[in-house]
């Protein structure tokens, strides 16, 4: 059994993540199985081989006055010596101040607006602000951070990333029909087409009467089914 | 391979062959030492040791504008092992002062990012999280995330339980401690310390007890990892070799981390604890950094014997042995006299229990297991050290075995049914993502016995009556809500088998009511005809789409709920409505990452337009009537009024379960409650499941169910008993969602119907509800 296995209820184009056979954890800890040593019910370990392979180390002892044996085993890769790395890299946090000060509205509340508009444009170009007004992607600062921070990510060819953290915009704001549609940009983007015009029907079905964002939903299910038709 | 020797002696008394003899063991000799060098070189430089993977519970995620009850805060604070201190400077330390706390975070790192520790102020009103900032600089916080709750590991067969340390990262007063106390001269000794032997044997003559040991902390090294504990010389023998060998290959630093990852340091049932980073969860509840001065000296003290000084078994024993400790450490110029004083002063400070080795969430374990099964193999489960990111919410879970237990022993007082034969499940998922949030399987929510959440397969009654109206809603141009079913006595016969009369709850007849109010009131006998017409094999159909993955056969029973589902079907069946006929299979994991916290595999969520917003909206519409005016109008009760919710009951022959099933705006509960021996319980959905449904959605922030309508639904006023349409003031008038176009074309002015009727049916149902 493999990692990359599809489970029954997930779809085909579902694992983003290089597919990692978990046996191959075991391999590159370079180390045979059974091992050497057997373990007894409290975890001590007995010595239990037998003894070929040491002769023929002993003449090499002997003839090299054990100098050999200072070089270690090169067959233990570093990585597995079994320590985690419980480090934190430097927060890759957003900064708060790059936040965009924008005039929080529900989401729900609809009409027209340009929702084209999103966080993560605007901050570039500060006069566009009074614009944004009409329609913030989201109601609360949090997820409009998570919107931003998903936008780099993709814009960094991060999609994996990108599409990690709108799913945690999701958790926040799970009728959102702005994070949805981004969602299924990203799955697009990926070539998951079933997945991106599901995601893409989705948000239509939230969007309530916000006709752009329809518009574009509606955009990404042509170009799935266009592009599945030919791969 | 001695004696191989001594056999050349028997046959060679010459010198020569003496010579011969005295080659050979040294050869022997230098083998058996090659061999050991091998030996010791392979087991070191490779996987040291098993590790269990470890499940973690959601992270809570802190954001200005949450709903939350600051009570949950303050528990999930407390289950992390947040200490309560008058100045939280250090993470893991919090301040709370009624609404508003204040906490620093212990950095961690999550799949998609690393979250450093950041002081917060949090600041609730109500349960509105008003203010959230950065405790030191005052700037708003947008998003913040606590580390996650450990909720279980996944053991190896036999139970060594470490989480694997760092040099880097442990404190140096207590390598310092250790030092002093198991070897003071570590660093000048070259695996064995005759010197420290002798010393040893003195002091520990003239103290009267063991003190100090002759073994440095390689020589425990090697026998701990490497041999049996037997008390012979020939084991004494080997200890001292492979000690001068690890000293001989690797540094100081790294037989020191290994020593404090390998070391016996507590038992609990079959769980041995290993290591200094599990012994302090294990003791304390919280990560070795956070510890303190009088903790190592605990920690350390334990090394001589964790069962014997045990400070849960033997508090006084094991404070004698700590303060001896400090002693040493303090003899050896490891710590000033003040801090040995102040050390002295402090308590044992152990957590009361240890932290259960099985997970306090066995049925939800158990979801998880079988999910990861599909991906994993046990072994690597077991031993990789895997890190399994699950999506349990345990204020929710809480909550949930909380409603469970306590409605259970009082409907069994209430309903006289003989003590702790009532049994349950309940399950809670998020509504749009499908995260499962919670799942108790039984009424004894910590004991891992059946999992009737998982695999109780039960009649579901009238839970399958949202299948059927769906079928039919999906063809609005034969039906709609308005549409007048017939409740009047029918037999059904189908050549082959028994005729078939379904009968009503109530053993009334309602004469023509609408496809709503039959739905609300969970009338069998026009769901009986409604299914019938719209095909018994359609229903099935539609049952597929929704979820439920099981071959069934197409009886008409069916239409009655005479199929047997688990709750948890259950639950996939009711997501699909509750997320607008978007399929989302329910999820137990969100991510697992290597012991090294590289991402190995990421469960996204993935939907699937099963079904067509608008009838998804229409029968959602008239399962929100069961609650406002239907068979679970008592829940209204229990709920506060602003939340909109719609659900289901469920009643099968002889009151055998009881059932309810339905969501609000964020989450899906399922209940069921009945007996294992399959009695009657006396209990239908609204009298038993109903009630502890009810005390889960109240206990838990959730939002009211959304009713914007798609694009191609339209309201429309109409006389039902007439099928026109009405003005809106008249008084038999309904305001019902139609899919555009189906609403009934012709107009009627007030009056022209009977309305005068309509009224007094109302209440007569309204009264035999009462005894539903």
């Amino acid at each position: 059994m493999t990692v990359c296995r599809i489970a029954p209820t997930r779809p085909k184009e579902s694992t983003p993540y290089p597919c990692v056979r978990p046996e191959s954890l075991r391999i590159a800890s370079g180390l045979p199985r059974p091992r050497l040593f057997s373990l007894s019910a409290k975890g001590q370990r007995i010595i239990t081989q037998s003894v070929p392979i040491a002769l023929a180390l002993t003449c090499m002892l002997q003839l090299s006055g054990c100098s050999l044996i200072q070089t270690r085993s090169t067959g233990a890769p570093i990585q597995e010596r079994g320590i985690p790395e419980n480090v934190q890299a430097a927060p890759p946090k957003q900064s708060e101040s790059e936040n965009p000060d924008v005039v929080i509205k529900p989401y729900s509340s609809g009409g027209g607006g340009n929702a084209n508009r999103v966080p993560d444009e605007t901050q570039a170009q500060s006069e566009a602000v009074p614009a944004q007004q009409e329609q913030p992607a989201a109601s609360n600062n949090a997820v409009l951070a998570l919107l931003d921070n998903a936008g780099q990510q993709s814009r960094s060819g991060k999609l994996d990333s990108a599409a990690a953290a709108l799913e945690r915009a999701l958790r926040i704001e799970p009728r959102n029909p702005e994070v949805w549609h981004r969602l299924a940009a990203i799955r697009l983007q990926q070539g998951q087409f079933d997945q991106a015009a599901s995601l893409a029907a989705k948000s239509i079905n939230l969007a309530g009467n916000n006709t752009d964002l329809i518009t574009r939903n509606k955009n990404i299910i042509a170009q799935a089914r266009r592009k599945q038709t030919k791969p | 391979m001695p004696r191989k020797s001594r056999s050349a002696v028997r046959f060679s008394p010459s010198r020569k062959a003496l010579i011969v003899f005295l080659s050979a063991l040294i050869i022997a000799g230098m083998a058996y030492v090659a061999y050991l060098d091998h030996t010791v070189r392979v087991q070191f430089d490779g996987k040291r040791w098993a590790i269990p993977a470890r499940v973690y519970a959601r992270p809570l995620e802190l954001f200005q504008g949450m709903r939350l009850n600051p009570e949950h805060l303050a528990a999930e604070l407390t289950d992390l092992g947040y200490v309560r201190t008058g100045n939280p400077d250090s993470h893991g330390t919090y301040l709370r002062t009624k609404g508003e706390f204040r906490f620093v975070t212990r950095a961690f790192r999550f799949w998609d990012t690393a979250e450093p520790s950041l002081p917060v102020k949090a600041i609730f009103e109500g349960s509105d999280l008003v203010t959230l900032q950065n405790s030191k600089t005052g700037k708003p916080i947008d998003l913040v995330r606590l580390d996650p709750l450990l909720i279980g590991s996944i053991y190896p067969a036999h139970n060594e339980d470490r989480v694997l340390v760092q040099l880097a990262e442990v404190p140096p007063l207590l390598t310092k401690t250790l030092i002093a106390v198991e070897d003071h001269r570590f660093y000048d000794h070259h695996g064995i310390d005759p010197i420290s032997i002798v010393r040893a044997l003195w002091s520990n003559v003239r103290a009267g007890a063991t003190v100090q040991g002759g073994s440095t902390l390689t020589q425990q090294l090697a026998k701990n990892f490497y041999l049996t504990s037997e008390r012979t010389l020939w084991r004494k023998f080997n200890e001292a070799i492979i000690a001068l060998l690890l000293e001989f290959h690797y540094s100081k630093d790294e037989i020191l981390e290994a020593y404090l990852n390998e070391i016996f340091l507590g038992q609990e049932g079959q769980r041995a604890v290993h290591g200094f980073g599990m012994a302090s969860y294990f003791y304390f509840g919280r990560p070795l950094t956070e510890l303190k001065l009088p903790q190592f000296a605990l920690l350390v003290s334990l090394v001589r014997g964790a069962s014997y000084y045990d400070p849960r078994r033997h508090p006084e024993r094991a404070l004698a042995q700590r303060n001896r400790v400090l002693d040493v450490a303090l003899a050896n110029n490891q710590i000033t006299a003040q801090q040995a004083a102040a050390a002295k002063q402090a308590t044992l400070g152990v957590t009361a229990k240890a932290p259960n080795g099985t997970s306090p969430y066995p049925a939800f374990m158990d979801l998880l297991r079988r999910q990861l099964q599909r991906d994993y193999k046990e072994q690597d489960l077991t031993s990789e050290g895997l890190q399994i990111f699950s999506t349990l919410d345990p204020r929710i879970q809480a909550n949930a075995e909380r409603a469970l237990v306590t409605r259970i022993s009082q409907l069994e007082k209430q309903f006289r049914i003989p003590p702790r034969r009532l049994e349950g499940a309940a399950l809670i998922t998020s509504s749009e993502n499908g995260e499962v949030l919670g799942v108790v399987g039984g009424r004894d929510a910590r004991f891992s016995g059946f999992n009737r959440a998982l695999d109780a397969q039960r009649p579901i009654g009238s839970l399958i009556k949202p299948v059927v109206y769906l079928t039919a809603l999906a063809m609005p141009q034969k039906y709609t809500l308005a549409t007048l079913l017939q409740d009047e006595p029918v037999t059904f016969s189908n050549p082959g088998s028994k005729p078939w009369a379904p009968q009503n709850y109530d053993h009334q007849y309602h004469g023509a009511v609408p496809l709503h109010t039959a739905l609300a009131h969970s009338y069998n006998v026009p769901t009986a005809r409604l299914g019938l017409e719209v095909g018994v094999a359609n229903v099935l159909n539609t049952l597929l789409s929704l979820g439920v993955e099981r071959k069934l056969a197409p009886y008409p029973s069916v239409l009655l709920g005479a199929i047997d589902l688990t709750p948890m079907e259950i639950t996939q069946l009711y997501q699909t409505l509750a997320s607008g006929g978007f399929r989302v299979p329910l999820r137990a994991i969100r991510e697992v990452l290597t012991a090294k916290g590289e991402p190995l595999q990421h469960y996204p969520l993935s939907i699937k337009q099963v079904f067509d917003a608008a009838p998804i909206y229409l029968l959602n519409t008239a399962l929100q009537e069961v609650i406002t005016g239907g068979t679970a109008r008592s829940v209204t009760q229990q709920l506060p009024p602003a939340l909109t919710v719609a659900g289901k009951t469920g009643t099968t022959d002889d009151m055998r379960d009881s059932w309810f099933a339905g969501f609000s705006g964020q989450h899906v509960a399922v209940v069921w409650l009945g007996r294992d021996d399959n009695k009657s319980t006396g209990l239908s959905g609204a009298t038993g499941a109903l009630k502890v449904w009810g005390d889960i959605m109240q206990g838990i922030t959730t939002q009211a169910l959304h009713t914007t309508p798609p694009g191609n639904i339209e309201y429309a006023s109409v006389d039902e008993q007439m099928q026109r349409r009405v003005a809106r003031n008249c008084s038999g008038a309904v305001e019902l969602p139609f899919i555009n176009g189906s609403a009934p074309l012709e107009t009627a002015s007030c009056g022209e119907g009977n309305a005068l009727t309509q009224p007094v049916e109302k209440t007569l149902d309204w009264l035999k509800e009462i005894f539903r």
